[in-house]
């Protein structure tokens, strides 16, 4: 509980000292593009049980050659557009030596001083419920690199059946093909770096370069973290290997505050490398004073990268026949805002949904509208004990059409015949269902009139009491009569229709 | 299958001459088999041991690769067996192709079939490849195998009084050879005739899917004759270290062909001289890097001593590279360091480009180079002992330049000294002219 006590006390620092210390954040994302093969062996990618996807190259065998995979380039061509970046007429492969015991060739073939693609743009609006307003972020894209992942160590534990303590290394992953991006330190929030990754991730999935399923390691997050003071840079914090959402979020947020406190009573960050627990708290993973030299070389078994007109030619016709990402159109095109546009697009069963009422709907229905009516039912069916958002087409075309009609319904109409089609099995149309049971809104005068004179005269205990100014009789009188409606007067109607009556007598 | 037995009972009688670290008379039996089968001629080849062979040992001559065996073959391995090609042994060598005596690898020393040996001395066969070279120069197999990065091939081959072809870069795939130096490598073919030389090449050159960097040979019209060629001797061959003997040899050829009708030009290639400084740097460098995979972790010797992960791999490294290896590796990560990178290694790639430059160059001019192979005959090995190895860099100097520029460069055998020792003459020619220098060496070799 310590840390929490901690975490809230600095925050509150924070926002009073907000004018000197500014957060300086830069992200690298590890992108593991979905190719079928490796990214320099013909190895398949496809989920197997440990060490059954390794061809000779993957293990390092002495002698076996990199072969580069065309289908890595052209998703990286089609990312640098994506991502507004500048791509040069050659890219070189290097190697980055380090040794790690699932890195099997002692080095990573990465690129390092000619990256495939470098200087991009990318715009994404940043929203939260703390902010005001959403509002357009732009972060420059330093480079894209081609480079391989490495195979994954598991470390066992003593056990009864296992023996004792001992690694074991599966290569299954070692080889496959990621593309590092590099931004640069431009995110002063958390908000804005978690915004990014979703927008990113969302883009990634559609153009399909990505399977984007964080929690399986299809993006990795790494966050430069500093408090510049007064303009001043300071110094930073590497959080390596983040791989979710929320993640990135507290950890960010951790890192911030952890700084400040040790700024704030005079003490120095020291540049590190740091790990991200599972409260998001982060935790010193190795020394890194001493900077680690990589010793990088050119990668002589592969010649230059030199990209070929055509490849830019496919890269650029694929994405325009993929046209936008469904975040983009629903917000672009259908006018949802951008928050929920993200959101919508996050959850694929919303998505379905959304994507239905937007075919069904009348030009006129707004994406406030539905959204609007969205959260009513959502409230119903919770309430209904019901999964929400309903799967059915049928469902979907009801809701749109009731919204349609809303000005023609009550509002206490149109929830319960949400409430009737979203939990029961209802399968004629809901305007022939309205029109069976007339259940239009009415508006005339003379007829609410007539309702409230029946009912007066029926309940003449009751209306004694109304008569005699007694609120909560008045509204008891008023919910008989909209009931005796079946709900097809609006309730203000009726008050309306009431004191007019009680003003006659 | 007469040829084959007849190379098997060879291979018997010179067992104490270290040629083979590991012999597969059973494989090579099959593979003749097979060969007959499909109708092809089979002849006995060896391969040097740092190329790949399914299913036999591959180790470098060293202590770190002693029970490896690859799950592939070098796609030069394939070629060679698909035209027939059954292979009797895995040829000796220095380990990891680091040396030109092949006298101190983890298996033991190739000792020279050109003089006796004696129980503590023998004649050096050259190096790395010298159990190809000594398989050859003994007639126990009609093609061996090597590999060349600064002279490995020709070198040897001139100690022996055989012919040693290093192609063009990139013409013979490196798919399957263990690397030296990446960009310096070149399979290379030891033979008796610089034709057979040719014809070892025909079958196993062109473009292989696995290595990016492997091209196509375009094919040359064959010459006959001498007459009207360009050849170019460069002074610069002519240094200090460059015996009577050798000296004496290189003028008799230049005189042959003059007499044939060749043209001679003296040529200046004055930035040859620092072709041992920029080898070393660029070779070092590729060590350190090539050689990081040794971490014992997948494959290779692994030590007791593995309290930790870095101490695992520091012990495996040490027990089981030799001094050769590790003093290179040491130097390499030296030059590869932030601090160092352009100091040394940039610079050496920069003179490489001018070595590179200047012979292209020369070959406007010339259409052959003729130069020493190396500075003299083979020495002993207690003489080469007795220089702390030193001579081996003086040898290297003829050969380096042909590697730094990747072009085609032939060792022939051009006869006796007074000690009786075979002397060879290194012809080198423009990249991609390969059949014109083979052309040449012939005419040069039936002189």
């Amino acid at each position: 509980m310590w840390t929490r006590r901690r975490l809230y006390s600095t925050a509150k620092a924070t926002i009073s000292q907000k004018s000197r210390y500014k957060p300086v954040i830069g992200l690298e994302v590890h992108v593991q593009l979905n190719t079928l093969t490796k990214l320099f062996s013909r190895c398949p990618t496809s989920e197997a049980p440990p060490n059954r996807r390794v061809l000779p190259f993957d293990m390092a065998t002495p002698g076996i050659l990199p072969k580069l995979n065309r289908q890595c380039v052209h998703r990286a061509l089609k990312m640098a557009r994506i991502l507004n970046c500048h791509v040069p007429e050659w890219s070189r492969f290097d190697r980055k030596h380090y040794f790690y015991a699932d890195m099997p060739a002692g080095y990573q073939i990465t690129q390092n001083e000619r990256p495939i693609a470098k200087d991009g743009v990318f715009g994404f609006w940043v929203f939260d419920e703390h902010l005001e307003k959403a509002y357009w972020k732009e972060v420059q894209i330093l480079q894209l690199q081609l480079e391989q992942d490495s195979g994954k160590t598991i470390h066992l534990t003593e056990s009864d059946e296992t023996g004792p303590p001992k690694s074991l290394i599966d290569y299954n992953r070692a080889g496959c093909a990621l593309i590092e991006i590099v931004t640069s330190p431009c995110f002063e929030t958390a908000i804005e770096a978690i915004r990014f990754v979703q927008t990113l991730r969302l883009l990634l999935i559609h153009h399909n370069l990505c399977d984007g399923e964080l929690h399986k390691g299809h993006m990795r997050v790494d966050a430069n973290v500093s408090l510049s003071k007064d303009h001043v840079e300071g110094t930073r914090t590497e959080i390596k290997n983040m791989n979710s959402i929320r993640t990135i979020h507290t950890a960010i947020n951790f890192e911030i505050a952890r700084q400040f406190e040790i700024l704030s009573a005079n003490g120095k960050v020291i540049n590190e490398t740091r790990a991200a627990d599972s409260m998001g708290r982060t935790v010193p993973m190795r020394d890194k004073e001493v900077e680690t030299d990589y010793r990088f070389m050119i990668e002589p078994n592969l010649p230059k990268l030199v990209i070929k007109e055509e490849w830019r030619r496919q890269a650029d016709e694929e994405l325009e026949k993929e046209g936008k990402a469904d975040f983009e159109w629903l917000r672009d095109v259908i006018g949802f805002d951008a928050r929920s546009a993200v959101h919508i697009a996050e959850e694929p069963e919303l998505l379905t949904f959304v994507k239905r009422c937007v075919r069904h709907k009348e030009p006129a229905v707004t994406a406030d509208e539905i959204l609007y009516w969205m959260r009513e039912l959502k409230i119903i069916m919770q309430r209904s004990k019901v999964n929400y958002p309903p799967q059915s087409d049928f469902f979907a075309k009801q809701f749109t059409t009731l919204i349609s009609c809303q000005h023609r319904l009550t509002r206490l109409r149109l929830l319960e015949l949400l409430r009737l089609y979203a939990t029961g099995e209802y399968v004629e149309d809901v305007l022939e269902f309205i029109e069976a049971n007339s259940f239009w809104r009415i508006t005339s005068p003379e007829k609410i009139d007539e309702f409230v004179e029946k009912s007066m005269k029926k309940d003449a205990k009751l209306a004694g009491k109304v008569r005699s100014g007694h609120a909560k009789s008045f509204n008891r009188m008023r919910n008989l009569i909209v009931d005796g409606s079946e709900k097809c007067i609006e309730l203000e109607d009726v008050e309306t229709a009431i004191r007019r009556f009680l003003d006659r007598k | 299958m007469h040829r084959i037995e007849a190379a098997i009972e060879k291979a018997v009688r010179y067992r104490p001459h270290g040629i083979f670290i590991s012999e597969t008379f059973e494989q090579a039996r099959q593979q003749a088999r097979d060969a007959i089968e499909r109708g092809v001629t089979p002849f006995p080849v060896a391969i040097k041991d740092c190329f790949l062979t399914a299913n036999t040992s591959t180790t470098c001559a060293s202590q770190m690769l002693d029970n490896y065996t690859p799950p592939v073959n070098a796609t030069i391995v394939d070629r060679i067996i698909a035209n027939g090609g059954c292979v009797i042994g895995k040829t000796n060598l220095d380990e990891f192709c680091m040396g030109t005596s092949s006298a101190l690898g983890h298996f033991g020393p190739v000792k020279s079939a050109v003089a006796e040996i004696t129980s503590d001395d023998w004649l050096i066969p050259g190096g790395s490849s010298g159990g190809s070279a000594v398989a050859i120069q003994t007639g126990i197999v009609d093609l061996a195998l090597g590999s060349d990065t600064g002279g490995s091939t020709r070198n040897p081959a001139a100690f022996n009084g055989v012919f040693g072809f290093k192609p063009t870069y990139g013409v013979l795939s490196r798919h399957g050879l263990i690397p030296l130096v990446n960009s310096l490598d070149a399979p290379s073919i030891f033979a008796r005739s610089a034709e057979k030389c040719w014809e070892f090449l025909e079958l196993s050159k062109g473009i292989d899917s696995a290595d990016s960097t492997s091209i196509d040979l375009p094919e040359l019209p064959r010459i006959e004759t001498v007459k009207g060629l360009k050849v170019g001797v460069p002074l610069e061959y002519h240094n200090e270290c460059l015996s009577e003997e050798a000296w004496k040899h290189w003028n008799r050829v230049v005189n042959f062909l003059k007499k044939e009708g060749a043209s001679i030009q003296l040529l200046s290639l004055p930035t040859t001289r620092f072709s041992l400084a920029c080898y070393s740097v660029i070779a070092a460098a590729d060590v350190a890097s090539n050689m990081a995979r040794y971490d014992s972790v997948a494959y290779g010797h692994r030590s007791a001593k593995d309290n930790n992960t870095h101490e695992l791999y520091a012990s495996s490294r040490s027990e089981s590279l030799n001094d050769v290896v590790r003093r290179r590796i040491f130097a390499g990560n030296y030059f590869l360091m932030k601090q160092y990178r352009k100091k040394y290694l940039e610079k050496a790639l920069k003179i490489r480009r001018i070595i590179n430059d200047e012979l292209l160059n020369a070959f406007k001019d010339v259409d052959i180079i003729v130069t020493p192979t190396a500075t003299g005959t083979a020495p002993k090995y207690s003489e080469l002992r007795g220089t702390l190895f030193s001579k081996e860099d003086d040898d290297d100097y003829f050969t380096q330049a042909a590697n730094l520029a990747g072009i085609p460069s032939i060792s022939v055998p051009v006869g006796a000294c007074e000690d009786g020792l075979p002397i060879g003459v290194q012809l080198m020619a423009n990249r991609l002219k390969d059949r014109t220098l083979c052309d040449v060496a012939h005419i040069l070799g039936n002189r």
